[in-house]
């Protein structure tokens, strides 16, 4: 019986992963972008190109509503249903957004795991310093952990009134979209 | 081939071999139905105005100006020389190689010859127009002639005098920007809306322009001309349809040095030049 299971275990594997090396990864992107820009989030300029297991990005111009947000210069997408995982390198944010936040993020990470199938991790790494969160997919709340840098206190104390500093000194933001 | 097929491991393979042809098929499905191209932002508009202090009253001499061109091609294959430095260009409308340029010699400068793209002044062919300047051949060599800068007092003064003889009733309808008060939001944005707030005017799903919602009193955002209540609709003629075109209009500011706001006043349509030095 645990033969019998751990069989069908791999098969599936296999399939999973044979599943993902021939999906075309670049036309489920472009389905991606639709569905974004019904949020009126476009990315454009982007240079697509698919490996075995993920999707590269380069150089992804975000717009939100029409504003140039950020630049990604490198975005990786590796989707395997059981495990996908998000992950941007290099962000520049406009200068817009510059004015409540320092403009370079050097990391930006987002898990889906099958062992926490209701959650998405969040992990962030830049000039603002260190912050880690969740989003909760049925709830749809999101809520962040910051360890702000220097740089966050000395130039952007007004966008640190949005956190609220815990017992242990960290600045969490909760809010339900 | 029997010692192949004897083996146990031919049903694992030939188990594996469908499973990857299950999932090459659903791929290809996916690949079917998925759109084959993403979504692009549209092209970026530019905002420099295509003229530049053009003085009009000679386009409205069109017979005289053909005249003086032709006498000025004579002139030119007759072997009168003339440098490109006793040449002043008054003024250019276009872009690239379609437009005008006004020029005049040092020695009369009253005196305007309106030129198009291939035409010839005292030996020199117009062949290119560029934002603050145009490019001439003569003799297989290229030549360049910018406009004149004129200082912000000059300017000031000019533009007081002609209202005064003029008699322009709509004193409000042309305003000088410094380079100062461009540089006094740009290094802090966040004063922009301390002075001004916008927001966007929708007919449906669609923006047709920006209105001011309040504006400082005695703000340098109000000293512009700009009222509470009006509509911002278009910006040297790019409608401003989208939040991108009212920021990019705001990013370029420091390369425009014209800019002419439409805004809609009381239900009338207002156009509010500004010369930026």
């Amino acid at each position: 019986m645990v033969k019998k299971l751990l069989k069908f275990f791999a098969y599936t594997f296999f399939f999973v992963v044979a599943l993902m090396v021939f999906v075309p990864k670049t036309s489920i992107y472009y389905l991606l972008e639709k569905n974004l820009k019904k949020f009126d989030v476009v990315i454009s300029d982007e240079q697509l190109k698919e490996s075995l297991l993920s999707l590269n990005i380069t150089n992804a111009h975000i717009s939100t509503k029409g504003i140039d947000s950020a630049i990604i210069s490198k975005s990786d997408i590796t989707l395997l249903l059981f495990y996908n995982k998000l992950s941007f390198r290099d962000i520049k944010l406009s200068s817009i957004v510059e004015t409540y936040l320092p403009s370079k993020i050097a990391s930006l990470e987002i898990d889906y795991s099958l062992l926490h199938p209701l959650t998405l991790e969040i992990n962030a790494e830049g000039d603002f310093g260190e912050a880690r969160g969740s989003l909760h997919l049925l709830d749809r709340d999101v809520s962040l952990i910051l360890k702000p840098s220097k740089k966050m206190f000395t130039s952007y104390k007004k966008s640190l009134r949005f956190f609220k500093k815990d017992k242990d000194g960290e600045y969490t933001y909760a809010k339900s979209l | 081939m029997q010692n192949l097929s004897n083996t146990k491991f031919l049903p694992v393979l030939v188990k594996l071999f469908i499973l990857l042809l299950v999932a090459k098929i659903i791929g290809l499905l996916v690949w079917w139905y998925m759109p084959s191209e993403g979504v692009e932002l549209n092209a970026k508009k530019s905002y420099q105005a295509k003229y530049q202090r053009v003085d009009f009253k000679n386009m409205l001499m069109p017979t005289k100006v053909v005249k003086e061109t032709k006498t000025q091609e004579q002139s030119s294959t007759t072997g009168s020389a003339f440098s490109i430095n006793s040449l002043v260009l008054k003024g250019l409308y276009g872009s690239k190689f379609h437009g005008f340029a006004i020029l005049a010699k040092k020695s009369s400068p009253q005196k305007t010859t309106i030129l198009s793209i291939g035409e010839v002044y005292a030996g020199y062919k117009l062949k290119e127009i560029a934002l603050q300047e145009v490019y001439f051949t003569k003799g297989g060599k290229d030549y360049a002639l910018s406009l004149p800068k004129i200082s912000h007092k000059s300017y000031v003064k000019h533009v007081r005098r002609s209202r005064h003889r003029a008699n322009i009733n709509d004193t409000e309808s042309e305003k000088v920007v410094t380079k100062q008060d461009i540089k006094y939001y740009s290094s802090n944005p966040s004063r922009i809306w301390k002075d001004i707030a916008i927001a966007p005017v929708k007919h449906g799903r669609k923006i047709v322009g920006f209105k001011i919602n309040r504006i400082k009193k005695g703000s340098k955002m109000a000293m512009l001309g700009l009222q509470k209540g009006d509509i911002m609709i278009r910006a040297n003629n790019i409608p401003l349809t989208s939040f991108n075109d009212a920021i990019n209009l705001y990013k370029k500011i420091d390369t425009i040095d014209t800019i002419a706001i439409v805004v809609l006043r009381n239900n009338e349509e207002k156009e509010i030049i500004y010369e930026i030095h």
